[in-house]
């Protein structure tokens, strides 16, 4: 927090009142999230003592986390399944969003089109069907097909940003490059897309948190248990760590994998906020 | 001249990976699951063909009714709850605050948490033994202490609520970022003249930040109707069937009844109805978007 | 930088395909020479250098379940009788009942599944699509126990062999009953005065773990003695048409439900509260009844150290009927040509030397001259009314999973405290017209 002497005199009275305010709002807003960190260092006993405080050296429910046997292949698989599908999208949507937006063809407005309605289908009309199509590709319950079922779904919305910001790259860039002797695929690849990078910024800080934050999708299609995503793994976990019955909810061990499956998004936010807050917004705002 | 054909098969060539992908994981399983909703597939078996059967079938569906009234009820208090909220929080972030990115940051940190985690958190606060009831009975309120997640009337509410706590930040972003779009010489003229803050705001921010509004509403009511995963998990539709939406209804349609022909059925009337809902919302907004 | 980025990417997804398929050619090769070594055996063509295979898969034989192991060597033991050479597979699908089904849907879907294997609720599926070998002119056909008909025959043919048969009823604290000197009710209103007595000492009278939705369903599949004690054809009625699910049958059910929660003998956090809870409630004598099934006996004795006790809830009139589904059942895939070694599989897998191990304490049997031991006071309670009480078909079996669904929400409504809603029974008359060609009914 800023407080240095220089800055204190722009702000009256009034404002650090609203600053205050804030603060206590921010506290309470943020309260859940503190109680789920709380969680993960009790004992199973007294997780729904309200106001139990605990001492934050009980390791177990980490512990029991890091040692499970299936913990550390889901990190994986999310993170091989991220790391895949951002840059097979940014490559492809780079590609199809330049292309668009330097076209004049009527069958590259009728792509546009194409691109438009992917977004519009509701995914769960499609999972029966991709089920299927999934046991007879043989690829069900494999990372592969949950990546290929994200670019398919999600390719429109990164193109579209890479079409819009492709238009704000003038054209005598390209034509001076093309007087050089470039062709057009060297032209993509040396001169459009570096320029391109703060789109790419956008499209891979805003899109990540769907595909690592994603429920449904690994619910469906990777339903096996041998390839759980770590969103799999936090709703699996009762069996996994369980005990000689049904069902049972280890609440402090599955608060503890939530803490630890949400900490690498929360990070990557923070590093990442100012590129997906104006990528974000910048579309909206201007429309 | 042939560098010209080269150029374009070239072009071609550069939108058709992304084109085939979408093909086959969105148009073909879509149209496919068109041409199963005029049959009685089961997931396994397709015996025949029965017209427009499961759609009349659909509208007389009373499960289907009332998760469309959820649906809409959901979508509906959640605009109605968000929107002046982040309009609010993001009046209050454009002003010169100490600090104000902080707050920004910390109020968005729900938004990046997945659902599954949120649901989690929300159901150690809301259980009949969790915080939530201890709280009140802590100062008093005991008898006020009810099972958050199991009242026909309060749950579907809460459900609102817990998904506006997640969402505000998201909003809130985007509204922040249009009020700084918006010049304040504008403002500041306006006060000479003795306008109040509720004049200013309806008369030259509102309109100003309209595009927004339309995006930012667009976002809104298009992933609501589509809201699955906190019910799911939370509530598995309960109790009664107060807080079943369309997309869980189908995910039982098709996986527990085994009526996957009816399932996409009610998949396609959703994909309509979305698409009609969200052409009368960006039509409406739009037409009051103004550029001063 | 571009370009090695590009084939990085490429890498990447090569050997995410490459795993992909492997995996998948593994699998396809185990199915495929399993399927074919047993034909090569009958054509004789003598191949020796093959090993021949047999696939067998349940969900249940994971090393979480203690007579698994005790189990499938006393079913080797038996196979290897007559096939001596035959090298059996055992749990090619991995377990967890809800997505070994799906698993299992999609191999058949693709010819690729076991060639033996058991399944639960999947008789109309499977029998239409022609999975399943007719076992009609086989020795189990006639040792069928009359209430699992429905869940192993299909358009007339057996095509299945029920294991393990169980449904819902009300177990209760033996401990808590003697200390407060209860009986078991006969009617359903002696339930109403044991509950009340509960009550006044304290005492919670029902608890189940609503919170893990699967327990839902309890209520109105073990109620069944009010539609039996009404009408016993009622099934085969209401598929006929004469009678549909709002009547007065189904209605006098759900309002004797409402009369249990609205006199306070249904504990008020019920929704909230998981199996695992509901069950130490259970076991330390908080609360003192449960509608749950014979599954909960062995972990409430080995948690708890109770011994618990078994009724079926009797309607007014004191008409008591104890209803079953099948829990599991075990079929020949219809793919697998050598047929008799198939049988052979089968006979050993439900010998009576192995159902007592599978079945023991935790279990009970769909071939009607076999009888399970039971070691505990619970479970010799449940058997004792398997034999002693009328026996009924589970609810779920003549009703379709829509109409089922809206009965369970029903139930949790009531639970709730909102009074009785007719319309859900409408809901679901509706569904059972709209799905009840799904049903395995003549």
């Amino acid at each position: 927090m800023e407080l240095s002497g220089r800055k204190k005199k722009k702000y009256s009275g009034k404002s650090l009142a609203v600053t205050a305010t804030l603060c206590i709002f921010c506290v309470i807003y943020l309260f859940p999230l503190f109680l789920l960190v709380l969680s993960s260092f009790k004992e199973e006993q007294y997780i729904f003592d309200a106001f139990y405080m605990p001492s934050f050296s009980y390791l177990d429910n980490y512990i029991k986390v890091f040692t499970s046997s299936t913990f550390w292949g889901s990190l994986v698989n999310t993170l091989v399944i991220c790391i895949v599908t951002l840059s097979i999208s940014v490559i492809l949507a780079s590609m199809a969003g330049y292309v668009l937006a330097r076209s004049r063809e009527r069958i590259f407005k009728a792509a546009k089109l194409v691109y438009m309605m992917a977004l519009v289908v509701p995914a769960q009309a499609n999972m029966m069907i991709l089920y299927k199509l999934g046991i007879s590709m043989h690829l069900i319950n494999q990372p592969l097909y949950l990546i290929l079922i994200y670019l398919g779904t999600n390719v429109s919305y990164s193109v579209m940003i890479y079409n819009a910001f492709t238009k704000s790259i003038h054209m005598e860039i390209e034509e001076a490059a093309r007087i050089d002797g470039c062709g057009r695929v060297k032209m993509f690849t040396n001169v459009i897309f570096p320029l391109l990078k703060p789109a790419t910024g956008t499209v891979i800080a805003t899109t990540i948190f769907w595909y690592w934050n994603d429920f449904q999708g690994p619910l469906i299609y990777l339903s096996d248990g041998k390839h759980n995503t770590l969103m799999l793994e936090i709703f699996n976990f009762k069996e996994i760590i369980g005990t000689t019955s049904f069902a049972s909810t280890a609440w402090g061990p599955v608060s503890a994998l939530c803490i630890i499956a949400s900490l690498p998004i929360i990070i990557f936010f923070l590093l990442t906020q100012e590129h997906l807050l104006s990528g974000m917004t910048a579309g909206a705002v201007k429309g | 001249m042939s560098s010209r054909r080269a150029d374009y098969w070239k072009r071609i060539l550069f939108i058709l990976p992304s084109l085939l992908l979408i093909a086959i994981f969105v148009a073909y399983p879509f149209i496919q699951g068109v041409i199963y909703s005029f049959t009685d597939w089961d997931g396994i078996n397709v015996t025949k063909n029965v017209g427009f059967e499961n759609y009349i079938n659909l509208f007389r569906d009373i499960s289907f009714k009332k998760a469309l009234s959820n649906t809409i009820f959901f979508t509906a208090f959640l605009v109605v709850i968000m929107n002046p909220l982040a309009l609010g929080m993001a009046t209050i972030l454009n002003k010169k605050i100490i600090g104000k990115n902080i707050f920004r940051t910390l109020i968005y940190i729900p938004t990046t948490i997945s659902l599954i985690v949120v649901s989690n958190i929300w159901t150690l606060i809301l259980t009949f033994t969790g915080f939530l009831n201890k709280l009140l009975e802590l100062v008093g309120w005991g008898s006020h202490a009810v099972d958050w997640l199991g009242s026909y009337d309060m749950t579907p509410m809460v459900i609102v609520l817990i998904i506006v706590w997640q969402g505000l930040g998201n909003s809130m972003v985007f509204y922040l970022a249009a009020l700084q779009g918006v010049a304040p010489e504008l403002h500041e003229a306006a006060r000479i003249d003795g306008a109040t803050h509720w004049k200013k705001f309806r008369y030259i921010t509102l309109p100003l930040i309209m595009t927004t509004v339309t995006v930012v509403l667009f976002l809104q009511i298009s992933s609501m109707l589509k809201i699955f995963d906190i019910p799911y998990l939370m509530t598995a539709g309960g109790p009664g069937d107060a807080t079943m939406t369309i997309t869980m209804l189908i995910y039982d349609q098709a996986f527990r009844f085994n009526t996957a022909g009816y399932a996409t059925t009610t998949g396609v009337v959703l994909m309509i109805f979305i698409i009609f809902v969200s052409v009368l919302q960006t039509k409406l907004t739009g037409s009051k978007e103004v550029d001063y | 930088m571009m370009k090695k980025f590009i084939s990085f990417l490429l890498a990447a997804v090569m050997l995410l395909s490459l795993a992909a398929c492997s995996t998948q050619t593994e699998k396809d090769n185990k199915e495929t020479s399993a399927a074919e070594s047993p034909s090569s055996l009958e054509e004789g063509t003598g191949d020796a250098g093959a090993v021949k295979k047999i696939s067998v898969a349940h969900w249940m034989l994971t090393s979480s379940f203690p007579s698994a192991q005790a189990y499938m060597e006393n079913v080797e033991a038996i196979f290897k009788d007559s096939y001596p050479d035959v090298e059996i597979e055992w749990n090619p699908i991995p377990s967890e009942s809800g997505k070994y089904h799906d698993l299992l849907k999609a191999q058949l879907a693709t010819n690729s599944a076991p060639d033996v294997f058991f399944h639960q609720n999947a008789i109309v599926q499977f029998g239409k699509a022609d999975y399943l070998t007719d076992l009609s002119d086989q020795e189990w056909a006639d040792r069928i126990l009359e209430s699992t008909v429905t869940d192993v025959v299909y358009e007339g043919k057996l095509l299945g062999i029920p294991v393990d048969v169980a449904g819902w009823g009300v177990f209760y604290n033996q401990e808590v009953f003697d200390t407060y000197d209860l009986s078991v009710p006969t009617t359903f209103d002696e339930l109403l005065a044991v509950c009340g007595t509960l009550k006044e000492n304290g005492v919670t009278p029902f608890n189940m773990g609503f919170k893990d939705s699967w327990t839902q369903d309890g209520p109105w599949l073990s109620m069944s003695s009010f539609i039996y004690g009404m009408d016993k054809n009622f099934p085969q009625e209401l598929y006929d048409g004469t009678k549909q699910i709002n009547s007065e049958e189904f209605t006098g059910m759900f309002e004797a439900f409402e009369e249990l929660v609205s006199n306070g003998y249904i504990s008020n956090s019920i929704m909230s509260t998981t199996y695992d809870q509901a069950a130490q409630e259970f076991g330390e004598g908080q609360v003192a009844m449960q509608i749950n099934g014979p599954w909960c006996v062995q972990q409430i004795y080995d948690q708890y150290g109770v011994d618990v006790g078994y009724f079926n809830i009797p309607d007014r009139e004191g008409n008591v009927y104890m209803t079953t589904i099948t829990n599991s059942t075990v079929s020949l895939n219809s793919k697998f040509e050598d047929k008799e070694m198939g049988f052979a599989m089968l006979k050993a897998l439900t010998d009576e030397s192995s159902l007592q191990i599978l079945l023991k304490d935790s279990g009970y049997c769909g071939l009607k001259d076999i009888e399970i031991e039971q070691t505990l006071a619970g479970g010799k309670a449940y058997g004792d009314a398997l034999v002693n009480d009328k026996a009924a078909m589970q609810t779920n079996v003549w009703i379709p999973a829509s109409a089922g669904q809206k009965l369970t929400q029903l139930t949790t409504l009531i639970c709730s405290g909102k009074p009785f809603d007719a319309a859900y029974l409408e809901a679901a008359a509706d569904a059972y017209q709209k799905d009840k060609d799904l049903l395995n009914m003549q």
